[in-house]
Parts: structure tokens; C-alpha cells; sequence
């Protein structure tokens, strides 16, 4: 395609200084190679980011929220494939700006202009899915698919004016890094009402069952969503309509307990984890109606979920392969995000239905003869549903659980007194307990009544724990390894190592400021 | 035998996995066949000290903090004023801590009162200085009165358990430790350990002493190395993480307290606190020498 966009010799500049970086990096191994070349990149022009958005065709959707961001974003991915876009993305675990930045910088020349090749054709998808999608492809089709952490939501989003900002949930998480909850959705409300630059505002794709994401509704627009389809402003919300999946609630590790507009108690007649769910205050304050919803979902275990989704431009009806309601409302996030860029719906079908697991998210992994799933778990909620999930089949389970401490986990590991690790009583078929912080979490599992019946191994060491981990298991057995952010990269690193696993460098994951952590971390050298 | 623990607004002030230390106090005695009850006490409910062996106050966000203020005023604060004269033995945490002092001294604006129990205020330095951020390790300034021996040394438990005279264990600077009694003297764990996470500075007024004296982290204020409170049979503390799962012998100390108010003389079995102790141990190590705990992020 033809360069597009103003010249800017120091956007330029930047940009050649990041890929130097990135090969850099790659070719010493130190990393994903996405941080320190979007660190050079903003610090020589520190309105590159501004700049290089600005000169994608297809605009920028930005995804936040506490969980389910880096899924979401792949599930959009996937379904932008189907439609022939080429999404340009940052990658998976890099969602501050400088990452973001990194991924531009890549593709600009030196005289600071973006030049996109034209979207590949979709990966293994049926060559007439999103025609005239296809046709913008080759008119430059390459959209910005950020995700975005909580604390970088307020300098990205002014930086690359998204036409679709996605929010999945706001949950309690890393208290010490981002604050309160209440901290951050203030953040968001500020970031969302800064006035657009030029252009008109962009959609708000909003989970409604969370009641602080949906108070980020423009005001009047919570209960008559706008349908964006045609670039609308305005805010298209999605949520679990099938009540018979959740209880009355909330759960004791819920965030939301107060009404975001009146400032009551909120009433759950419908939980369906933590604080999403149906609610209502007493002052007449309620739950919108969601435009995109899951009007019926039955869980299929490990198998996935099949789904039928309801939204503006129609009903869908196939299976999610992925397990656990957390999923449905990653899908539903997905769903309705690509729906707010005009994407055509069977590429939304086909985008989720083919969905493969994100980094770490659920990876299975073949070990000789067994097979390890990777399951990261960061905070309660995420916890709790992990858990409700490998359990949901009744069957004991082989389990390898990691938490660590390190900034990118939250240095504060209280939260696991959230999570409840009670479901894992009388569920393990063996326990080994692994992390900078094995100690505290053995120590959770006893007062969680674990301790009792399964014989519990403490290994800090993730290179030893997984060694013991498999010896206890008969052959062809699996693994499930329930890991924090850093304990997850760790492992991987291990299995990579091993050869079970590409290197995580491969699979541009950015990891490349946590790098020397892992190595020591793996390498145990970081223990006492 | 049945406690009874009074958990203030414990719906709404649960921040920072308060639910750890109910947890803690629960298991702790069920593991003693002690039937710990947890009674919520929430707003438009008003404290009933007599019915009371043990109270909980945790923290929480502004949010839930002021849905709760005026009822606590209101329906509460003449009741817990006397219930700490009266000895209940109580443990606030965090917000909960700050809201036990005389006042709360925000950034901008009046000072917001507290409910008086505690001698000490606070003040919030502005939004330009840092939050106090990270892992504590303090030295008990009281440990060395509370019955520990059963945490290390079976043997030692009768013994030790018998030099408490009477109901009161009195809070003050520890005595040594007796050594020579039999064969593996009992090993007296002083150290709390917890996370912190505060924006305000407290400072103690004449009439609180501190809980413990900071070897790692910031403690109070972060200037003159006290953290949290005592006063009565009162503690205060920013340590949370959870606090009393990983420090069994504050936890068994609260529960000592609440148990000889109407057991005098009455001690608890000592329980296998091997997990709790490493798990408190891997953080002295780490933690727990001074400097070892970066700034405030």
C-alpha cells in the first residue's frame, strides 16, 4: 500500500532506533523485545504513538479491564482475520503504551510513515468470509488492536483516539500497583470524557453485568444502547442474559457493593461470579438491557460452551471452545467489539468458533507422556473460576500451583484470602506448591482444608516443582498448573527449554523486562 | 466451648483480604473444638459488647467508608468506647485503624473525626508523596508477655501457660526469655509480618503505644519506626497480607484475650503451626533486614 500520513523525521528516527533495539534484543535473546524498543521509541518522539495511530486506515480498538483483555484481544484478532483485516497488535502481557508504541514503530519507514502490507489472506478460514472486508483489506485494511492495562488506559486513549474502546470487568486486582477499584474506574471516567481530538468520540463497548463498567456509559445512554454499526457514538454494552448459570449474590470477593450512581448497597437477584451479574438498588437504579448478550449458554466442561449469542445484527448459535463462563464474557467482549467496527457477523462466528487459547491462557502442553495445561489465575475472581472450572467435572486432578511476587504478579499476595481455595479440597489427586511465595500459599491451602486429605509438596523452585509435579502422576495423566502472571512465564521458559514449548521470544510475547527475573527465577538463584 | 467475634460492616470493609484473618480466627479454633461464631454487624445493627468476645474492624474503599460513617457514629461509637474500657479485646486493620483514631487529616478539607478509641491521628501527606507500599517485618513490642511456648514446644505449654497470673495478659515491654527449661527452650518468635498499603501517616498520641517497632518496611507514618496501636486490649495495625494467618501468635494471643474474659486461667491447646511459621519465616528472610524493602512504589 501507499505510505499514508504526515512525514515526521523524529517519528522516523524513533522508529529505526525501536527496530535496532528489537533485533537487537532478539539476537541476544533478551527477550520479547517489545518494552525496551517502545521505551527508545517514546523517548525520541514522544508523540509517536499519536502519530503512527493516527495513520491506521481501519482505526484503533483499545481493550482494558482487569481480566480477559489479553483473550479478548485475540478473539478479536481472530475474528478481524476472518474478515480480512489485518490487525496490528501489541503484543500479549506488553499493554503499556511503550508496547503499544513498539508495535507501531516496527512497521514505520524512516520518514515516520506507517507502511502496512496488505492483510494476508485469512489463516485456515473459508475464502469467502468477509468479502467486502477483504475488499478494505487490500484498501488497507490493518486496524490497532491494543489491549491496554488499567493504569496505561488514561495516556494510551488520548494518545491513539480509538474509535472502539472494549472494557471487559473491573475487578480487585494488584491493590499496590493500580490502587483501588474506585481509583481506577475514576481514571477510566476521566480518560473516556477527555474531549476527542478532531474526530467524533468513539463507541464504548461496555460489559453491562459489571456495574462500575457500565456507569462508563455516556450519560442517557445506559438504558437505550446505541447500536454503533455505521459509526455511531455512543455505547454498545453486552452481558449474560441466561440467568439459570448464575445464584443470588454478590460473592464475598465482590469489588462492586455500591450503587456507581447513588452510592447504595446494589442487589444481586443474579450472580454470576464475583459482581457481575443482575442488579438493581433500591433507588430504582438497574442493570441495562444488553444489545449483545448470551440469550442461552450450556458449559460442555473442558469442551467449551455453546452459546447463542443475540445481537443487532443478528443470532448466533455455535460452540465456544473454550471452558468457563469467564469465557463467555470474553467472547461476548469480543463479539460486540468487532460488531462496533461494522465487522460482518460470520466472521464473528467464525472467529470465536475456531478460537485456540491464548498465551498461557488454558495451553495445553504434551510433556512425554503427559500433558500439562497452563492456567494462569492473578487474582481472586480469576482464581475462583480457574478452579470452578477444573473441578467442574468432579474428577480429582493432578495440580501444580505457583504464586509469586514480583511487580508484574502484584507484590501483594493477599488477595489469594479472596480466592477460594476451598473448592480445592478434597479435589487434588496430587498438590505440589511452587513460587516465590509456595510457603504462603501452602499456608492458605491448610486454613482452605487441603492439607488434610493430599499429601502437599513445597517446592519454590518451578524447575523442581514441575519434576516432582510429574513424578507423582501415572503415565498419560495431566497436569494443571495454576500460575500468577511471572510464574506462568517462568514455566513456560522451563518447558521451552525442555523443547515442549517454542521460547516465549518466538511467540512475541513481551517479557523482555521480566526476562532476567525468570532465568533467575527458574534457575533458583532468586531463593535465599 | 463458643467465642463470639463481632466483624464490623464486614460486607462492606473488606479490602486487602481482611477475610484472611476470619479465616485465621476460625480455624484456629475449630482445629481446638473452640465453635468460633462470626456475627456480622452491619449498618443499622448496634454493637452489643456483652455479647461479644472478640471484635473485627477491616478497611475499605472511600466508597464503602462513608456508606458506613454516619451509622458507625451514630449506632456504634458509644458502645465500642465502652467495650475498650471494658477490655474486648478488638483488632482493627488498615482503614478500620485510622477510623479507631481521633482523626483523619485528608489532603484537602476538614479533618474527618474518628471514633476516639485509639490516642493517634492521621494525616494524608497530599497526592505528590508516595503511598507506604510493600512488605513489614516489625519487631512485637509485646510479645514478650504472651503465652508462645506452645507454638514451638508441647513440653513447655503447661508451664508458661500457668506464669500468666490471672485473667489479664498485661501488655508490656517483653521480658527475657527464661532459658534452660528442659531440653529445646522454646523459641520465641517476636516478629510480625504483613503488606502495607496506605496513603495516610498516623502518629500516636501519649495514650497508645505502638504495636511493634519497624525493622522492614514503613509502619505508621515511615518516620519514627513505630507500627500500629495498643490500647487496652485493643490492637491496631496496617499489616495486612492476611495478618493473622501468617503470624499464629497474635492470632492465638486475640484469642487468649477473648478466651480468659470469661475463662480466667484458661489457655488453648497448642496446635502444628509448622506451615504458618515457614510461611511467616520465608518472609522474615527475605523481608526482614533493614533496607531489604524497596521504597514505596
Amino acid at each position: 500500500m501507499a505510505p499514508s500520513g504526515r512525514r515526521d523525521l523524529r517519528v522516523g528516527m524513533a522508529s529505526l532506533a525501536a527496530r535496532a533495539a528489537a533485533t537487537a534484543s532478539r539476537v541476544l535473546k533478551r527477550g520479547g523485545g517489545t518494552a525496551l524498543p517502545g521505551l527508545i521509541a517514546e523517548r525520541v518522539a514522544p508523540g509517536l504513538l499519536a502519530h503512527l495511530a493516527g495513520q491506521l486506515p481501519g482505526g484503533v480498538v483499545v481493550v482494558t479491564g482487569t481480566n480477559g483483555k489479553t483473550t479478548t484481544s485475540h478473539m478479536l484478532a481472530a475474528i478481524f482475520h476472518r474478515a480480512g483485516l489485518s490487525p496490528v497488535r501489541n503484543a500479549s502481557g506488553s499493554n503499556l503504551s511503550r508496547g503499544i508504541a513498539a508495535a507501531l514503530a516496527v512497521h514505520a519507514d524512516w520518514t515516520g510513515r506507517l507502511r502496512l502490507r496488505p492483510a494476508a489472506p485469512p489463516g485456515g478460514g473459508s475464502p469467502g468470509a468477509g468479502l467486502s472486508a477483504q475488499r478494505d483489506a487490500r484498501h488497507g485494511g490493518a486496524v490497532g488492536l491494543f489491549e491496554t492495562d488499567e493504569a496505561a488506559f488514561a495516556r494510551v486513549v488520548p494518545a491513539v483516539q480509538p474509535g472502539v474502546v472494549v472494557v471487559t470487568n473491573l475487578f480487585r486486582d494488584q491493590l499496590d500497583r493500580y490502587g483501588e477499584v474506585d481509583t481506577v474506574a475514576a481514571i477510566w471516567r476521566t480518560a473516556l470524557s477527555a474531549p476527542a481530538r478532531g474526530s467524533t468520540p468513539g463507541t464504548l463497548v461496555l460489559n453491562v453485568d459489571d456495574p462500575t463498567v457500565a456507569s462508563l456509559a455516556p450519560p442517557g445512554d445506559e438504558g437505550a444502547p446505541v447500536p454503533p454499526v455505521g459509526g455511531t457514538a455512543g455505547a454498545l454494552l453486552f452481558g449474560i442474559e441466561d440467568a439459570r448459570w448464575g445464584h443470588p449474590g454478590p460473592e464475598h470477593a465482590a469489588d462492586a457493593k455500591v450503587c456507581p450512581r447513588c452510592g447504595a448497597r446494589l442487589e444481586y437477584p443474579v450472580c454470576f461470579y464475583g459482581h457481575l451479574g443482575h442488579y438493581h438498588c433500591p433507588n430504582g437504579h438497574r442493570r441495562p438491557a444488553p444489545a449483545v448478550s448470551a440469550t442461552r449458554l450450556e458449559p460442555h466442561g473442558f469442551d467449551g460452551t455453546d452459546l447463542t449469542l443475540t445481537t443487532p445484527a443478528g443470532e448466533l448459535a455455535f460452540r465456544l471452545p473454550l471452558p468457563g463462563l469467564y469465557n463467555v464474557y470474553n467472547a461476548l467482549a469480543a463479539a460486540a467489539g468487532a460488531l462496533a467496527t461494522g465487522v460482518p457477523l460470520s466472521a464473528v462466528r467464525e472467529g470465536l468458533a475456531g478460537f485456540t487459547a491464548a498465551f498461557g491462557r488454558l495451553e495445553r502442553v504434551q510433556v512425554g507422556a503427559h500433558v500439562v495445561y497452563l492456567v494462569l489465575a492473578k487474582n481472586p475472581v480469576g482464581m475462583n473460576e480457574a478452579l470452578r472450572t477444573l473441578f467442574a467435572d468432579g474428577r480429582p486432578k493432578h495440580l501444580l500451583m505457583a504464586l509469586n511476587d514480583l511487580d508484574a504478579d502484584g507484590r501483594d499476595v493477599s488477595w489469594i484470602w479472596d480466592a477460594d481455595f476451598e473448592h480445592v479440597a478434597g479435589q487434588a489427586a496430587s498438590l505440589t506448591v511452587s513460587g516465590r511465595r509456595a510457603e504462603e500459599l501452602a499456608m492458605r491451602l491448610k486454613y482452605a482444608g487441603v492439607a488434610g486429605g493430599t499429601a502437599l509438596e513445597i517446592e519454590p523452585d518451578l524447575r523442581r516443582a514441575l519434576d516432582r509435579a510429574l513424578a507423582m502422576m501415572p503415565a498419560g495423566e495431566t497436569l494443571y498448573a495454576v500460575l500468577t502472571y511471572t510464574a506462568m512465564l517462568g514455566l513456560r521458559h522451563v518447558l521451552a527449554e525442555r523443547g515442549h514449548l517454542m521460547a516465549y521470544w518466538d511467540e512475541g510475547a513481551d517479557v523482555s523486562g521480566l526476562n532476567s527475573q525468570v532465568s533467575r527465577l527458574t534457575s533458583g538463584m532468586e531463593r535465599p | 466451648m463458643k467465642l463470639v467475634l463481632g466483624h464490623l460492616y464486614g460486607d462492606l470493609l473488606n479490602l486487602y483480604a481482611d477475610r484472611g484473618n476470619i479465616i485465621a480466627l476460625q480455624q484456629r479454633c475449630a482445629w481446638r473444638g473452640v465453635d468460633l461464631e462470626v456475627r456480622q454487624i452491619g449498618i443499622g445493627e448496634a454493637v452489643r459488647p456483652d455479647a461479644l468476645d472478640l471484635l473485627f474492624m477491616g478497611g475499605g474503599q472511600d466508597g464503602d467508608q462513608r456508606l458506613m460513617a454516619d451509622d458507625l457514629f451514630r449506632l456504634k461509637a458509644d458502645a465500642l468506647r465502652g467495650a475498650l474500657v471494658d477490655g474486648l479485646p478488638m483488632l482493627a486493620v488498615c482503614g478500620g485503624y485510622q477510623l479507631f483514631g481521633e482523626y483523619y487529616q485528608p489532603a484537602e478539607g476538614p479533618p474527618l473525626p474518628g471514633l476516639g478509641l485509639f490516642d493517634l491521628h492521621t494525616v494524608h501527606p497530599g497526592p505528590r508523596v508516595r503511598r507506604c507500599i510493600g512488605n513489614v517485618v516489625v519487631e512485637w513490642l509485646t510479645a514478650g508477655t504472651v503465652d508462645q511456648s506452645h507454638v514451638s514446644s508441647r513440653e513447655s505449654h503447661v508451664s508458661a501457660a500457668e506464669t500468666g497470673p490471672g485473667a489479664r495478659l498485661v501488655t508490656r515491654a517483653p521480658a527475657p526469655a527464661p532459658l534452660g527449661r528442659g531440653a529445646t527452650p522454646p523459641v520465641r518468635r517476636t516478629t510480625l509480618v504483613g503488606f502495607e498499603n496506605h496513603g495516610g501517616r498516623t502518629y500516636l498520641g501519649p495514650g497508645a503505644r505502638p504495636l511493634g517497632r519497624v525493622i522492614s518496611g514503613h509502619g505508621n507514618n515511615a518516620r519514627d519506626g513505630t507500627e500500629g496501636a495498643v490500647v487496652h486490649q485493643a490492637y491496631g495495625t496496617y499489616l495486612h497480607g492476611s495478618l493473622l494467618p501468617k503470624n499464629p501468635h497474635l492470632a492465638d494471643h486475640l484469642l487468649t484475650l477473648a478466651l480468659r474474659r470469661r475463662h480466667p486461667g484458661a489457655t488453648l491447646a497448642p496446635l502444628d503451626d509448622t506451615a504458618e511459621w515457614r510461611a511467616h519465616e520465608a518472609i522474615v528472610k527475605r523481608y526482614g533486614r533493614r533496607g531489604a524493602v524497596r521504597r514505596a512504589a
